[in-house]
């Protein structure tokens, strides 16, 4: 038997929105310790894991560990019947090819249930290192949102210098150039306004656009976005979902490369 | 393979590079720049019809260089031991029926293996029909991770020619119409020091000897000049641009250097299966079947 209880179903649908783009199926591995999922996208480039701690459900019963494969697309359709102020209860047991999004009103007059039928989804789980970032940056995660999306007007990737001098976001394209520098601003009124950059090493990287707003669809589920950077590794783009868990992107760089296109024609 | 020469001198200056020591005594030393040499005479009117190129291809004409003693050479017009010839690239064998351009086969090459084998090059070979093709040098193509880039051999000696060995054959395509003269290169296997280029090389004579053999049909029977055809050395190479692979350009600049291309800077989209180690993890559930119906379904709705 499993059961999970979410008063505040709409954090459901946040979640399933930012990640839908990235991961199309993915096992839903529910445990004692709480919910998490793992997945790529299909090309591999880039990495969703998300883990929300049991604490935030109330109540949460799982008996054991069971995996739960679901298809974000069908989950977000499921999910978009419930109203923001729904509290959310997904029941499963064992035995069952369903599980069940159960939504009740803030008032309990209304209860709707829809099930949804359990896939078969192989799933290979990475082991993600731990691993020491030469650069993080903290800052506000709709300012994180707005650089991507004002850059990928310009591009298909950013290039992102992390220096003691803040951090620069560098796009090209065939219609021009931009450039958006933040310096680091501890005094700003609002904490959460804040641009904190923990550096280690200066670091120089690229990334493609098209990954970033995908993971940026997640800013309104933590004001404040965490990225961290390591030269040649993966960005990780973290969201803290308040202190029930949280969301993070692995992206992985684009390596420059001095291969030349050379075209002749065979003898 | 050699499918692609250059021959950039005028007529005169070939004839004083395919200079040689007479060995008729009808043969004078007249025109020489070394009086002890004599040059071969242009047969007919091979020196008007004759222009360089720096990308000649298998049916150009090209000067081909040949002893005086074969029969059609022998036209009273000078005392030289050695002609000047202007032939078309690619061997049609004598014994084809029907018009030259009929014949099927491309033969701009000849394996030294199967000089004596294939019907096309052993009636030739074995009738002396042997000459030599001097040429300024010539391309190859260079295989490099799975593309073709021309390189152009010349001798290490910048200045002289390198002399190739070749048989023609005569055809005609009946017997009162006018014979055409054809010329295949002889390849071997390549050097050691040239099999970075290709592996075949085409057989480079080297000295006046080996020519004056190679080419002397009534003194050196057909196993001794075999003999002489062994890959050799003295080559030097650079890559070329591109504009050899067109065989109707025939410019100087097809033996310029490649220049340096541009290096374009481009991103390498990897993936994070090089950062993160996998854990392989299979859901077993009982119907696997209608669960996979379902996730099809599912998949066509969507």
């Amino acid at each position: 038997m499993f059961e999970a209880r979410l008063l505040n179903g709409s954090l459901w649908k946040k979640i399933i929105e930012s990640i839908k783009d990235v991961v199309e199926d993915a096992n839903w591995e529910c445990s004692g310790s709480g919910i998490s999922l793992q997945g790529m996208d299909s090309s591999h480039v880039a990495l969703v894991s998300l883990h929300l701690k049991s604490d935030a459900f109330d109540p949460y019963r799982c008996d054991r560990n069971i995996s739960l494969g679901l298809s974000s697309t069908n989950l977000s359709k499921i999910l978009k019947c419930s109203s923001n102020d729904d509290s959310v209860i997904i029941r499963t047991s064992e035995a069952s090819d369903n599980v069940s999004f159960i939504f009740e009103s803030s008032n309990s007059e209304k209860v709707s249930q829809f099930d949804l039928k359990l896939m078969n989804i192989d799933s290979e789980h990475l082991g993600i290192p731990d691993m020491e970032y030469d650069s993080i940056v903290k800052m506000p995660s709709n300012e994180f949102q707005r650089i991507c999306r004002d850059l990928s007007l310009l591009g298909e990737s950013v290039q992102i210098a992390c220096t003691k001098d803040g951090v620069q976001f560098t796009s090209s394209g065939s219609i021009g150039s931009g450039k958006i520098s933040l310096r680091p601003n501890i005094t700003a009124e609002n904490l959460d306004d804040t641009v904190n950059i923990e550096l280690n090493e200066a670091v120089l990287l690229t990334f493609a656009l098209r990954y970033l707003n995908f993971f940026t669809k997640a800013t309104s589920l933590a004001p404040r976005v965490i990225l961290s950077f390591k030269t040649e590794h993966p960005l990780v783009v973290e969201y803290q979902i308040q202190d029930i868990g949280y969301l993070k992107f692995y992206l992985a760089p684009k390596i420059e490369d001095d291969d030349t296109k050379q075209t002749t024609t065979p003898d | 393979m050699c499918g692609r020469c250059v021959i950039m001198r005028d007529g005169g200056a070939i004839r004083r590079r395919c200079a040689h020591y007479p060995y008729k005594s009808s043969c004078t030393a007249d025109t020489a720049s070394d009086s002890s040499h004599c040059l071969p005479r242009w047969y007919q009117e091979g020196e008007s019809s004759y222009q360089p190129s720096y990308n000649v291809c298998p049916r150009d004409n090209l000067p081909v260089l040949l002893s005086s003693d074969h029969p059609h050479a022998c036209d009273g017009e000078g005392p030289e031991d050695r002609i000047l010839q202007m032939m078309q690239w690619g061997l049609v064998p004598s014994w084809h029926k029907g018009a030259a351009k009929d014949f099927a086969y491309l033969l701009n090459n000849c394996r030294s293996e199967s000089l004596f084998d294939k019907a096309s090059f052993r009636n030739a070979f074995t009738r002396g029909h042997r000459c030599v093709v001097p040429v300024d040098g010539f391309y190859e193509w260079k295989l490099i991770a799975g593309k073709k880039y021309p390189q152009y051999i010349q001798s290490v000696d910048n200045d002289s020619m390198l002399m190739l060995a070749g048989i023609f054959d005569i055809h005609r395509q009946t017997p009162d119409s006018n014979p055409l003269y054809t010329v295949t290169l002889i390849t071997t296997e390549a050097h050691p020091v040239f099999s970075e280029v290709h592996h075949r090389m085409p057989a480079v004579l080297q000295g006046a000897q080996q020519v004056a053999d190679w080419l002397d049909f009534r003194r050196v029977t057909d196993k001794q000049a075999y003999s002489i055809i062994i890959p050799t050395t003295g080559l030097t190479w650079y890559a070329v641009g591109n504009s050899v692979n067109n065989v109707y350009y025939k410019g100087e600049d097809c033996v310029l250097p490649r220049k340096a291309e541009p290096v374009k800077e481009k991103s390498k989209g990897i993936t994070l299966d090089t950062f993160f180690k996998k854990t392989p993890v299979k859901r077993k559930l009982e119907d696997s079947r209608t669960l996979k119906r379902v996730k099809d379904e599912s998949k066509n709705e969507s």
